[in-house]
């Protein structure tokens, strides 16, 4: 027993050793993804990009200019009703066309650039391998493919095409734990990098005659230790999950860096939402169930596994002081 | 549009298409505006079809390869029946013939009914009982109960995982119009909430997006 022992403390540095010393595969997949986040904010491109998400299926224009250290970018929806964004660093400015029925809380339909792939993926190699699979051509040019996998099946992983020159996302699939399905897809079906971008392509074509609202940037910090007593905690989560500090005890968010979970307390008696677990849009998953022995209800949102969310929920319980 | 485009289409919309057809799929997007269209066009009998007053499908489980299938016999058994067949092989004195025949007259138009109306029983069963009806889950140890939503959602199912498939995109499974209007309207701001706490700004910091008034 005390041999076996033995052995097994002496294999627990090699699992370990993958991870703290990256393969020169994965070096190089991790330099292009330093790259890649560098060329979304700081390249000039211009293009048309497809965005498909479940049932959702997005055409955008795009429009996007980094000058002076400040990015401006022009999002136009190209199907359906007429909805251009206008974005400033952080700040966006929704143009819908007018009619009876504008819904302002739609989703923002932005694809990848709106998500984690703006971050820097490098801080992530603890929970998820990076890979290089070869070349392809997306858009007509010449793109290098990555796999993003998840250590552990609690999470989805991504595969990226980027620009063999610039570095730019021109593609990507979300996939689902298998590795195999799809969940959502972003493609630019032309696009054109580098050059200037004129003043006149980054104005909202919509501007003069349309219902607008402003989507503020709401800054939140990731907390390292909570300033504040929360109301509800939660117990499990996955590795690597950190919270993000928001200004409403009603709602808690948790990200990996990649993907996101939130949870949401409704106290009221009367429950507006059934107890279901379920996907919506095929890639977000939703849980609601009861809070035990209190009134209301929770409800996990997250671009997890279901059975990741499942634990998360299951997890949630208020803290008594 | 191609047949074959149309076809991938449809199994886009299905859930079905592999990596390679989904890719194939994607370039023509760049070249074929009508494809965009038809999307669009299948997206709404889609959605049309999965309204509550619409029950058609009813425990009928037909995968779209069997709706093309049937569709395919349905086509051959058109092409087969005799009466149509006789028709077109016949020399022009005889097809008069046969046109005047009593039963011919009464029968043609009787197929050609039934005919349609298989078509479209067909078209309407593959587009609404392909939707995706499981989710990716394998553990169902840890499963919270799970009940439906009235009488009208369909109960999320845990089926296993396809691993022979190369890959295949996940439509949705629940679409928010088959919640009540309170329902709705929760549903959709803990989305656009979730959604929206997503751009990182640094290693420390977030961005979400909240609406402000105009100023």
């Amino acid at each position: 027993m005390s041999r076996l022992h033995n052995i097994v403390l002496l294999l627990l540095p090699a699992l370990w050793l993958p991870a703290a010393f990256p393969s020169t595969e994965e070096s190089a997949a991790r330099v292009w993804l330093t790259r890649m986040a560098t060329a979304l904010h700081e390249q000039n491109y211009e293009g048309v990009f497809t965005y498909v998400r479940g049932g959702q299926f997005n055409t955008m224009q795009i429009v996007h200019r980094f000058k002076d250290g400040k990015e401006v970018e022009r999002l136009l929806q190209l199907n359906g009703e007429k909805l251009e964004i206008l974005r400033i660093d952080d700040e966006l400015v929704c143009y819908h066309e007018k009619s009876d029925h504008v819904d302002l809380e739609h989703h923002v339909p932005m694809g990848p650039f709106s998500s984690a792939f703006s971050e820097n993926l490098e801080a992530y190699q603890d929970l998820y391998r990076f890979s290089l699979h070869g070349d392809d051509r997306i858009a007509g040019r010449p793109a290098i493919k990555l796999g993003i996998s998840p250590r552990f099946n609690d999470r989805y992983g991504y595969r990226l095409w980027l620009d063999k020159e610039t570095g730019l996302l021109l593609q990507s699939h979300w996939l689902d734990v298998d590795q195999k399905r799809v969940r959502e897809i972003f493609q630019f079906t032309t696009v054109n990098i580098g050059g200037d971008i004129d003043e006149t392509m980054l104005v909202s074509s919509l501007a003069g005659d349309a219902i607008s609202h402003r989507l503020g940037g709401e800054v939140v910090s990731l907390a390292k230790e909570n300033t504040a007593k929360p109301n509800w905690r939660v117990a499990w989560l996955p590795n690597g999950f950190r919270s993000v500090r928001v200004p409403d005890s009603n709602r808690l968010h948790f990200t990996d860096g990649l993907a996101t979970i939130s949870v949401f307390i409704e106290r009221s008696a009367k429950l507006s939402l059934p107890e279901m677990a379920t996907h919506v849009d095929g890639t977000t998953v939703v849980i609601t169930r009861r809070i035990k022995g209190l009134k209301g209800q929770i409800t996990v949102v997250g671009g997890v596994p279901l059975a990741t969310a499942r634990k998360v929920a299951a997890s949630v319980e208020p803290v008594i002081y | 549009m191609t047949e074959t485009v149309r076809e991938l289409l449809s199994l886009l919309i299905d859930g079905e298409a592999s990596e390679i057809e989904i890719h194939r799929l994607l370039r023509q997007l760049g070249e074929d505006d009508s494809l965009i269209e038809a999307w669009a066009s299948y997206q709404e009998t889609r959605r049309v079809l999965r309204s509550p007053s619409n029950n058609l499908a009813g425990p009928v489980h037909l995968n779209t390869r069997q709706h093309l299938e049937l569709h395919h016999r349905i086509s051959q058994a058109v092409e087969k029946d005799t009466l149509f067949g006789e028709v077109s092989s016949m020399p022009r004195p005889a097809l008069s013939a046969v046109l005047t025949r009593p039963t011919a007259l009464f029968t043609r138009p009787v197929r050609a009914l039934a005919m349609a109306a298989s078509l479209v029983i067909a078209v309407f069963i593959g587009i609404q009982v392909n939707t995706p009806q499981g989710d990716d889950v394998a553990d169902e140890s840890q499963a919270i109960d799970i009940q439906t939503i009235g009488s009208r959602i369909r109960q999320p199912q845990f089926v296993a995982m396809q691993p022979n498939r190369e890959s295949e995109l996940i439509v949705d499974d629940l679409e928010l119009k088959e919640l009540d209007e309170e329902g709705q309207r929760r549903l959709r701001a803990y989305l656009n909430q979730h959604d929206r706490m997503a751009r990182m700004k640094s290693n420390t910091s977030l961005v979400t997006y909240k609406n402000l008034p105009d100023n």
